[in-house]
């Protein structure tokens, strides 16, 4: 089976550690995407921001800590609260909230094994060089739809 | 009515100690044909020593985990020599093993249906959300949780809720968790399933529930009186937030937070049933790990009756895995390792030791014990400090006069460990617990800020514990 770089996309767009969650909002906005590789100068990946965790930033952190609190329905008249938080958090830079141990693939990981990860753990999912740690592309449920498709093709 | 009581207890002890010599006897009887020996006729006192005392560097340095440690140490004094596996597992403890694997399953199993946030959030809303009656309630809640339940669950329930309350109310969570963190370990002092130390006394011992509720639970519930108004007095009534914040706290509504209702219907009887085993099976030969395993089998049985066979596994798999098995195999290896030193009379010769500086003088006695147990156990782990205490003083019975004499000596050591839990950060697993939590949330408990706080305010509950016992059995 083909690699997964052959599913990749290297043309990618990638925020550095310290821009804030403001600017990755509006990048999300501007182009339609819902996560961002999050790279450092020397091009190794950092992390991986999404929506999702900008969102998770705006809970509590009794709720989102190891152990936590397992529901919030208790919580009612707090809605003002969480949308001031939203202001809060604007200047917050973007390695606080991602996630930093995002799972990776390889260049050379088999597209099955893509696969298996894509539909077990959400996309998309940042591929990385396994010796330097390098950021190389990202492969997303499309991309790798589009090159199961092209395959059956071949 | 107190010397009554102090009667029941004698005959109690007597009768084990009678129980417990027959036993022994018999043990001795049947491998007395394969006694172990000790590996190049090396001095068993002097090997079992060095191993516990390795053993105990090493749980104190927290460098490698402590039930790992307990393991390998009771390995050690069996591969060595010192005693065989039929000796090691007579030195196991099991009603202490059965009593923490049944409460265990039922916090579990109950903790799932809400109940802990219900109550905190009704008592914030009971006192509309004024912080320094906040403060106070949340430190009985925690009291009363910690003596019925063990204090690391009670603390794993209660700190989220205070962290989410507290923001709420937009207060620093720091002085709200310390509170907890003395409540945790003072309401655990009162009950025998409070606190591991307790539970290891009480059933060594042979101390009932009840014994417990007349000896070390008056005391504690003073030093909480106090310490709540201390609490009050210093940081309490400095306590302010916005009615704005109230309000919206007002607006909570508890009883979302009840999950399960049957749940708790069924954990609440189970529960119920459990104490009242602990009250009464005392007198009638039933032992408390009896009636906590027995509770937790029957709660698992109101919880799977109405399932078929495959979601009845799944479901007791899920129960039996609330247990820490970190906990339970420390216990253990414990038990294993200090009945090495045990057997060799080591403990028995720093019990004569104790007896020499205390010249056979009971009260000079039961004060050192409180005082060097508060002081050791705000140092290192209460558990393996009891665990050795327990067979050290059973040692000394004899010189005072028999197992009734010693008596008070129990309640100093019970006192000494569970209050000098409040003397450091790491001197509970409960302490442990609530910085874990504090440092995820961003309110780091620094070791020193807390120690210079915690140490003189444990020695104070020690001083108070110290006039209690001078008045109750050495006067």
């Amino acid at each position: 089976m083909a690699p997964c770089s052959d599913a990749m996309i290297n043309d990618v767009l990638t925020v550095k550690p310290d821009v804030t969650i403001e600017n990755v909002l509006d990048i999300f906005e501007q182009k339609h995407i819902r996560s961002v590789p999050v790279v450092d100068t020397d091009g190794k990946l950092a992390g991986l921001c999404g929506l999702r965790h900008v969102l998770k930033k705006l809970l509590p952190a009794s709720v989102t800590m190891e152990d936590g609190l397992k529901r919030l329905d208790f919580v009612i008249g707090a809605a003002p609260g969480i949308a001031k938080r939203l202001n809060k958090i604007r200047d917050v830079k973007v390695e606080e909230v991602m996630d930093k141990n995002p799972i990776v693939l390889h260049p050379d990981t088999p597209t099955w094994e893509a696969l298996r990860v894509i539909a077990l753990h959400g996309s998309p999912v940042p591929i990385v060089d396994e010796k330097t740690g390098q950021f190389v592309g990202m492969i997303s449920s499309q991309t790798l739809l589009r090159e199961l498709q092209n395959m059956t093709k071949k | 009515m107190a010397n009554n009581h102090a009667e029941n207890i004698a005959h109690t002890i007597t009768e084990k100690a009678g129980e417990v010599a027959a036993h022994g006897a018999h043990g001795a009887h049947n491998i007395a044909h394969h006694m172990p020996e000790v590996v190049f006729g090396w001095d068993g006192m002097i090997v079992s020593s060095v191993i516990l005392c390795l053993a105990y560097v090493f749980i104190i340095s927290e460098k490698i985990n402590r039930a790992v440690i307990a393991l390998l140490g009771a390995g050690a004094m069996i591969i060595l020599g010192v005693l065989n596996q039929e000796l090691a597992v007579q030195g196991i403890d099991f009603n202490t093993i059965f009593l923490l694997i049944g409460m265990m399953v039922i916090v579990g199993i109950m903790k799932e249906s809400g109940v802990f946030q219900y109550v905190a959030i009704l008592a914030a809303k009971s006192v509309k959300g004024n912080p320094r009656a906040l403060l106070a309630v949340l430190s009985i809640i925690t009291a009363v949780f910690s003596a019925l339940l063990d204090n690391v669950t009670t603390v794993m329930l209660i700190v989220p809720i205070t962290l989410l309350l507290t923001e709420q109310l937009k207060l620093n969570p720091y002085i709200f968790l310390v509170a907890q963190i003395f409540a945790s370990n003072i309401g655990g002092t009162a009950t025998l399933i409070g606190d591991p130390p307790n539970i290891l006394i009480g059933s060594a011992i042979g101390f009932s529930f009840m014994d417990f509720i007349y000896n070390t639970a008056p005391i504690a519930a003073i030093i909480m009186v106090v310490m709540i108004v201390f609490f009050d007095l210093v940081w309490g009534r400095k306590l302010t937030t916005s009615e704005k914040a109230k309000s919206h706290l007002l607006k909570y509504k508890p009883e979302e937070a009840l999950t399960d209702k049957p749940l708790l219907m069924k954990s609440l009887f189970v529960l119920t049933l459990v104490v009242f085993g602990f009250v009464v099976g005392h007198g009638h030969g039933v032992e408390p790990g009896t009636t906590a395993l027995t509770g937790a089998a029957l709660l698992m049985l109101l919880n799977i009756y109405q399932f078929n066979a495959e979601e009845q596994t799944h479901k007791v798999h899920h129960a039996l895995g609330q247990v820490e098995w970190e906990t339970i195999f420390f216990f253990m290896g414990l038990f294993m390792l200090v009945y090495g030193v045990e057997h060799t009379g080591v403990l028995a010769l720093l019990g004569e030791k104790l007896l020499n500086i205390t010249g056979g003088d009971i009260a000079l006695t039961g004060i050192i014990v409180l005082w060097s147990s508060a002081v050791f156990s705000a140092i290192i782990d209460n558990i393996p400090f009891v665990a050795t205490m327990i067979p050290l003083l059973e040692s000394t019975a004899d010189s005072f006069g028999g197992p009734e004499a010693i008596i008070p000596l129990w309640w100093c050591l019970a006192l000494g460990a569970c209050l000098g839990g409040n003397g450091s950060i790491i001197a509970a697993s409960a302490n442990v617990m609530v910085a874990s939590f504090a440092e995820r949330a961003g309110h780091r408990i620094a070791f020193i800020k807390f120690l210079k706080l915690a140490f003189p305010m444990m020695l104070a509950t020690i001083a108070m514990a110290h006039v209690y016992v001078k008045f109750m059995y050495f006067s």
